[in-house]
């Protein structure tokens, strides 16, 4: 696959399509846009897979390019349409969701939003357990205290919020 | 929060465990973190449309493909690096075309070793050195009017003629002085022979001077006539030094002789006010140089002129100043300017 064949390149492609589909939506809310994100991020792992360090686990390195380019589409967002990610209309909901699931999990998605952004990014993508401590940490090129912190005052400022809700 | 998260290792995760065996308090803060974060997960579960990811790998197998065969942008400096390299030649092209570089090599050195070139500016003359009214130059044996105010001061026709005469005597040419004779005799402004006329130390560039150099004679025309004075007197090796300056003047280069060939070919009848021919100018050259009368003043050939010019630059002449009696200022009246049409260096 360093060699350039794109053909061994699709294995990994599948492997963490999900993941990644799935960090850039949450972080923008919206499909298209998660989509772009996610075809451009293993496009860009592609073309850099020279500068992959393989002492970290692939997901990790693809988890940073995928952050990265979210952060350049929310500042691209937030320049052409200066609004709050909170003000987001609440269209994200999965439609086979019952009503009344549908509209808490859009109130907890919302709370979510509300977070203060340093703490959205750790607890989003610990969302899925798939990336440890270390690895956030590498991914947000933050210590792991930090990402221990974030991600419990995340997490203590939500359940109450969460307890309203429910 | 890291045991919520499984972070710890199994030493500390024991001894976690045991205290929330104890600590009611810690344990009802952990369930409370937990809930919260199964609801969250759930919140956050991310259904994609249906197919979605069945095309994903191909719809980036296909970006990667058009990536690859999509040409790349060259780096700005391969792109657009040789317009700054053009710019600067052209401009160096103009420069050098527009200047005449070509023709003052030190010029060009000067300016290529970024330094500034002096103008050739002659000191302030010395009151004594005042170089005065100068005379004007007919054509070849043609007496012409004056084509400024013909009336002039006797007195001053006189000095003038006193001067020529002083002049006519350093001149190695012996028809200078009959020419001033008659001059002085006639009251007019009579032309001497253009070759008799090439040194005297003082050129009259004016038909008609100014009523300025009409009310005080001019310095220079006592010095020659004191000089002569002297002469007869027994002059002193300073004035001897002085006149020799002012006399032999240098053999005709080749470009006078042709000029003067063709002041012969034209026959060399001039109007009134018609600027001087380049044969004069030659002669007005050699005094300049001879007398080092500073650069100052120019003069601009008109196009009906042209024709009488000759370029200094042939002759390495820069521009003449002309100094008005009494030293004053380098603004020459009008009819000096039409009596002399001396083209520049382009």
């Amino acid at each position: 696959m360093l060699a350039g064949d794109r053909q061994a390149y699709n294995p990994l492609v599948e492997r963490y399509q999900r993941a990644v589909y799935a960090l850039a939506r949450r972080m923008l809310r919206d499909h298209d846009q998660a989509d772009e994100v996610a075809q451009e991020t293993f496009v860009r792992a592609y073309s850099s897979l020279r500068r992959y360090d393989g002492r970290y686990r692939f997901y990790t390195w693809i988890v940073t390019i995928a952050t990265n380019l979210c952060y350049d589409a929310l500042k691209e967002r937030k320049r052409s349409q200066p609004l709050e990610l909170t003000e987001e209309p609440a269209s994200d909901c999965d439609p086979l969701e019952d009503a009344a699931g549908s509209d808490s999990c859009a109130r907890i998605r919302a709370e979510i939003d509300h977070l203060p952004p340093e703490q959205r990014q750790v607890l989003l993508l610990r969302v899925d357990r798939d990336l440890s401590y270390q690895e956030i940490s590498r991914a947000l090129k933050i210590p792991v205290g930090s990402v221990m912190s974030r991600l419990f005052r995340a997490r203590q400022k939500l359940a109450p919020r969460i307890k309203e809700i429910l | 929060m890291a045991f919520l998260d499984g972070q710890l290792d199994v030493t500390r995760r024991k001894a976690v465990e045991e205290h929330l065996k104890a600590c009611l308090e810690c344990r009802s803060l952990l369930e409370s973190l937990e809930w919260a974060e199964r609801e969250v997960a759930m919140a956050e579960k991310v259904e994609a449309p249906e197919g979605y990811y069945q095309t994903f790998a191909s719809r980036v197998a296909n970006r990667i493909a058009e990536r690859e065969l999509a040409p790349r942008p060259r780096p700005w400096l391969l792109r657009w690096g040789w317009l700054p390299a053009a710019a600067a030649a052209a401009f160096a092209a103009v420069v050098i075309l527009s200047n005449d570089y070509h023709r003052q090599p030190h010029l060009f050195e000067a300016a290529r070793k970024r330094q500034v070139i002096p103008i050739p500016i002659a000191p302030e003359p010395r009151p004594t050195e005042t170089v005065s009214v100068l005379e004007t130059y007919y054509a070849e044996g043609a007496p012409v009017a004056p084509a400024a105010p013909a009336a002039q001061p006797a007195e001053q026709e006189k000095d003038l003629a006193a001067s020529r005469t002083a002049a006519g005597a350093a001149s190695p040419r012996p028809t200078a002085d009959a020419k001033a004779d008659e001059i002085s005799a006639s009251g007019e402004l009579a032309g001497p022979k253009t070759k008799a006329r090439e040194t005297t130390g003082m050129v009259d560039m004016t038909r008609a001077p100014s009523p300025k150099a009409a009310a005080e004679p001019p310095a220079a025309y006592d010095r020659l006539a004191m000089a002569e004075k002297r002469k007869a007197e027994g002059i002193s090796v300073e004035e001897k030094a002085d006149k020799e300056q002012a006399a032999s003047p240098p053999p005709l280069p080749a470009e006078d002789k042709l000029l003067a060939k063709r002041d012969a070919d034209r026959g060399g009848e001039k109007k009134a006010g018609e600027a001087v021919e380049p044969a004069r100018y030659t002669a007005l050259k050699r005094v300049v140089q001879t007398r080092q009368v500073a650069v100052g003043r120019v003069l601009l050939p008109s196009a009906a002129d042209s024709d009488t010019c000759a370029s200094p630059g042939v002759y390495g002449v820069e521009a003449v100043v002309i100094y008005l009696p009494n030293g004053g200022g380098a603004v020459p009246p009008p009819d000096v300017e039409r009596a002399v049409r001396i083209c520049l260096p382009q």
